[in-house]
Order: structure tokens, then sequence, then C-alpha cells
């Protein structure tokens, strides 16, 4: 069971975003688009989740994304966007009660009232479900989201078809210590048959966590693999405009990207 | 379940979650509603009315004059009748706008339905007359009514047709669009008001500011079936609002179709609001402090949100008539006036003392 994405195009007025950029992620696995500003990531994974017009075709487990219901659609993936808004004075508890509007048929759980309990437990959450979303700092209200996210696909794999995660770089405003809780709680979805796709800035965390990478730069796919393959000094620096070089420092088996600028402190 | 079981509901319940809450205000909502209705009735010019005496008479448990009987049932009904039905559909209609909206600022007004009902009302009380012959006799007393109800439909469409493009219907289009359109109707409506006669310009004045006072149980019975199945549908939008508070985009992540669900919303709102506009003109206040007032106690989930409207909405909009009734006796206000001065200053404060909460 995969994700799969066709010769993906999409142009915004006259801007070529995309430019028949492929891309496929199995179950089971992690999967990471990375690439500089402007590149094409967090398009890519929109036009995966279907918040724009693309050429292409996308398949999620067998599925065509454009013209499967809504519903249906929603039993087996969730999104977690960039920055999320909520309007309303929503408590956390409510919040992620949102997240399982599409209903009893996604999850196995007779307690659904438990799920937003054990999800809000794992990122770091209990005790804050009567607090108002507004009152919540952004990293804690990514969490919350992350929550709200989490009950929608509770279990990775449901009656033998697998879910799916959409990350929109979901760690870009936590502190070190939640980077990696977020990146394990996804890490382990995979591990238990689901599929995570990420679009990730952080490129160690990328080589930490990834099964397979995709990097993109000026709307088209510069190489996609595993991250020894892909996240390479010549790869890196043309693509991010800047002298990047790796490593691979023991124990750590992936590959270490550090910047090589000319300037910094001390030179 | 009683009040005191509801309260202690109230208590246990787990943190964050204000369904309990809701629940008990429920059941403190409906009892107000009751006695609101019982003190509506028993209100009025004529004193000495044996108000249970024939309200039980009315549905055959015992005697009551024929005085009281056409008091109560004739007169003073359809006018609580009317108050009941138009503020449970301002209020709902309300929240289903700020939910749609996704701003606790929205207004039927700002869908244009208020302004075109009332240009279509201002548009039958001036030009009624060069209508020919036989539209006036199979309309009747109606053609306010009707010209009304046309008028804030056609808005609405209008304005959807607009903000619509590629099946996909732009909220914000939408809002901007009905400012454009109650620009524009305003002018027209100001241009027949200028050619309005003296008697006639009396009638749009208190047409514009609203009043259950000339209820009558025909005009009642023909807005009653489109309000009620406004409000029955109403519910069944509840998640889908719910969801609708995180976004569009998000909503549609998780299982929301979102373009059917606007539509629905949409015409909900057009065909009960333009019913009530028909019925008892312009009431302003009631679709914005309702919904407000309760998200504040109860939280933001729809599902006891538009219900608990519904009954305060009611409430409100007879607590007016009430102060409209006895503010001036023996004539009496146009309840607008009521509803604005009330809920302008409530609404500020409101608004002042939640300004953190309020932002989203």
């Amino acid at each position: 069971m995969q994700v799969i994405a066709k010769d993906i195009s999409v142009q915004f007025g006259g801007f070529q975003a995309l430019n028949k950029v492929s891309f496929q992620a199995k179950a089971g696995t992690f999967s990471t688009i990375v690439g500089p500003n402007g590149s094409g990531k967090t398009t890519l994974l929109r036009a995966m989740t279907g918040d724009l017009a693309y050429e292409g075709d996308i398949s999620m487990n067998g599925l065509p994304a454009r013209s499967t219901k809504t519903l249906e659609l929603a039993q087996i993936r969730a999104v977690l966007p960039q920055s999320s808004t909520i309007a309303f004075p929503f408590t956390v508890l409510e919040l992620v009660r949102l997240g399982l509007t599409a209903g009893l048929s996604s999850t196995q759980t007779d307690n659904l009232e438990a799920l937003v309990h054990l999800a809000l437990n794992k990122v770091g959450l209990s005790g804050y479900e009567g607090h108002l979303v507004q009152e919540l700092s952004g990293g804690q209200r990514q969490r919350a989201q992350l929550a709200r996210v989490l009950v929608q696909v509770w279990e990775p794999i449901l009656n033998g078809q697998p879910r799916w995660l959409f990350l929109d770089e979901p760690v870009s405003a936590l502190d070190i210590g939640h980077q990696l809780l977020i990146m394990q709680i996804a890490r382990e979805f995979a591990e238990a048959g689901g599929g995570v796709v990420a679009v990730m800035h952080d490129l160690n965390l990328t080589a930490m966590f990834s099964d397979q990478v995709t990097l993109l730069a000026q709307g088209e796919c510069v190489a996609s693999g595993a991250p020894k393959e892909v996240l390479t000094d010549l790869n890196l620096s043309t693509s991010y405009g800047c002298a990047l070089r790796t490593n691979t420092p023991p124990p750590f088996e992936g590959p270490w990207i550090l910047p090589q600028a000319a300037q910094w402190r001390g030179h | 379940m009683n009040l005191a079981t509801a309260y202690k509901a109230t208590l246990s319940a787990p943190a964050g979650d204000r369904r309990a809450k809701a629940a008990f205000v429920r059941l403190g909502l409906i009892a107000l509603l009751i006695l609101s209705i019982l003190l509506s009735l028993g209100w009025g010019a004529a004193g000495d009315t044996d108000v249970i005496g024939a309200l039980l008479a009315g549905v055959g448990i015992g005697e009551a004059s024929l005085r009281d009987m056409t008091i109560i049932w004739d007169i003073r009904m359809p006018r609580v009748a009317t108050g009941v039905l138009v503020g449970a559909s301002l209020a709902v209609a309300g929240a289903v706008m700020q939910g749609l909206f996704r701003n606790p600022l929205a207004d039927p007004g700002l869908v244009g339905v208020s302004a075109g009902a009332g240009f279509g009302a201002v548009a039958a009380i001036v030009l009624g007359g060069l209508l020919p012959f036989f539209i006036l006799d199979l309309v009747g007393s109606y053609l306010v009514t009707f010209a009304a109800f046309l008028g804030g439909w056609a808005s609405t469409l209008l304005l959807y047709g607009v903000a619509t493009r590629g099946g996909h219907t732009s909220v914000a289009t939408m809002l901007l669009a009905g400012i454009a359109l109650g620009a524009l109707t305003g002018a027209l409506t100001g241009f027949i008001v200028y050619l309005a006669t003296d008697d006639q310009l009396r009638d749009l004045t208190f047409w514009g500011m609203g009043s259950i006072a000339g209820s009558t149980w025909p005009k009642f019975f023909a807005a009653a079936p489109i309000i009620a199945a406004a409000l029955i549908a109403a519910p069944f939008l509840a998640r889908s609002l719910d969801a609708l508070a995180l976004g569009e985009s998000v909503a549609s992540h998780i299982g929301i179709d979102t373009q059917k669900m606007k539509r629905i919303a949409i015409m909900t709102v057009a065909a009960s609001v333009g019913a009530s506009v028909s019925i008892t003109g312009g009431i302003g206040f009631i679709g914005i402090v309702v919904p407000h007032l309760l998200r504040l106690v109860q939280g933001p989930e729809h599902k006891n949100l538009l219900p608990n409207c519904a009954l305060l909405g009611a409430i409100v909009l007879l607590v007016a008539d009430m102060i409209a009734r006895v503010i001036v006796a023996p004539a009496e206000l146009p309840i607008g006036i009521i509803t604005a001065v009330l809920g302008g200053p409530f609404f500020l404060w409101i608004l002042l003392r939640n300004r953190g909460v309020l932002d989203m």
C-alpha cells in the first residue's frame, strides 16, 4: 500500500510551483520532503492532501485522491498543517475531539473519549484539557493540533489498510525536546505499519528519522532515496545555494549536516 | 433530568468538557422560556384576564369567558408565538452565520438577507399600489411579507452566485459582495423612501424598526413552516460548523464536504431570516448577542449551541417585547429599538470583558 503522486504540476498564476514531480511513499515508512524556501515542498504536500488544484495523478491505498469522497479520505489519512488557527474559544479537549469528526468507522475503539486523553498524553499535554486553545503557547498549540490529528488515525493499520499522517513542518514551532518527542511519535506510527509523509526544514532531524528523503529545488525533484544517498554535499549545496558539508559521526550512521558558510563568529 | 441533577453533572464533568454545562443551561432556558411565555400572555392592556383558565379551556379543560378566550388565543397568542419563532430563528441564524464566516461578529445582515428583505418590503409598501389588481387580490395582505421574503432570497442567491466559482464558494468574497449589495439596496431603498407619501413613511419607519405587535395567526402560519424547517435543519450542520472553526482546509481533512455544507448553511439562513424579517421587520442584535453570550457560558460546540440559541433568542425577544409594551404604555415602542438599546451596550461590555478570548 502506497501513496503515489505521478507527474504533479502546480501553477500559481503564471508561476510554475511544481513541474512534473513524482513522489512515492510506502506504508510502514517515514518519508520526508525537503528543500529550500519556495522549492515546492509544501505545495507537493498540499496537492496530496487535496488543498489545491494540480495536474497529474495522486492515489492513496489505490484510491484516486481526486474522485474519492472527503469522508472516505479522512478515514485513511490525517493532515497536520504548518499552522492552524481556531475561531471561537474551544478548549483543548474540544479541539482534539474534532479529530473524531470522521466518526466511529475510523477507529476500532469503542471509547472515543478515551482516545482524546490518550492522544493528549502522548503529545505531553495531559492536564491541559480545560485550557482554551487561544491561551496556549505556539508550541503547545501545535502539539494540541497534533493530538487532534492523531485521534483521527489512531490505529496505524485499520481493516488491513495502512493509514497516513501528512505533516507539514510538524516541529518548526517546538523546542528541541518536543521536536524529538513529535518525531518519535511519527516514527512509531510508521513502525506500526502506517505511513508518514512529512515536510521538514531541519535536515538533521530528517536524516535521523526518515527512511526516504525527497529533495526538491525550484519546483523539481533533485533526488529521492535513502537519506545517505540524497543528503550529499553536492545535492545540498547546489539546492540550498550555500556551502554545506555532511559528516557521519559515530555512533550515528546517517549523514550529519553542518553549514560551512564563509563567515561565522570567530572567523 | 431535573435542574439539580443537571447541575451536579456539571461539577463532575471532565476538565474542558462543557457538554454537561450546556445541558444544565438548556434546562434553565426551557424554564425561563415557559415563564416568559406565561408572563407575555398575561401582560396586556386588558386587565383581569384569566390566563391559565383560558389556556386550559383552549385545550378542552374547563371553561373560560369568551372575552378571555379571544384575548389569549386570538390577540396575545399569535404575538407570543411569533416572538418565540422569530427570536429563535434570528439567534440560530446568527450562530450559523458566525460559524460559517468563522467570525463572532457575523450576522445574517452580512449576507444581504436583511438588506434584500428590507428592500422588498419597502418597495411593496410604497409601490405595491401600482401592481395590477389580480396580483393584489392573489397576495392580499401578504404583499409586504411576500416581497420581503422574495427580496431576502434573491439577494442571497445573487451573492452566492457572485462568490461561487468553479464549485467553490469564497466566504470572504461573499462577505465583501454583501457589503456592496447592502450599499446598493440601501440606495435603492432610500430612493423609494424619497418617493413615499407621509402615511407610507410611517409604515416604513415601523417596519424598519421591527415589531411583533401586528402578529396574526395567518401571518404566523405563513412563516412558521419555513422557519421550523430551518430550525430543524440547523442542528445537522453542527459538526460541520465545529470543524469549520479550524478553517475550510482542515474541515475537509477531517471529513467535511465543505462546499455542500456551505450551500445548506447559506440557504437555511436565507430562508429563516427572510421569513422572520418578512413578518416582523428588522430586529437587530439578537443574532449577534445571543450566540455570543452562550458561547462564553458553554463553549462553541454547535450541537449544544444551536438549540440553546433558539431558546435564549425566543426569551430575549419576548422580554424585549414586554419592555416595548410597558415603557411608553399605553402606546408601544417598536421592538427593534429595545433590542438595539439593550444589545448595543451589552455587546460592547462583552467585548471589553473578553478582549483576550476573542482574538483568533
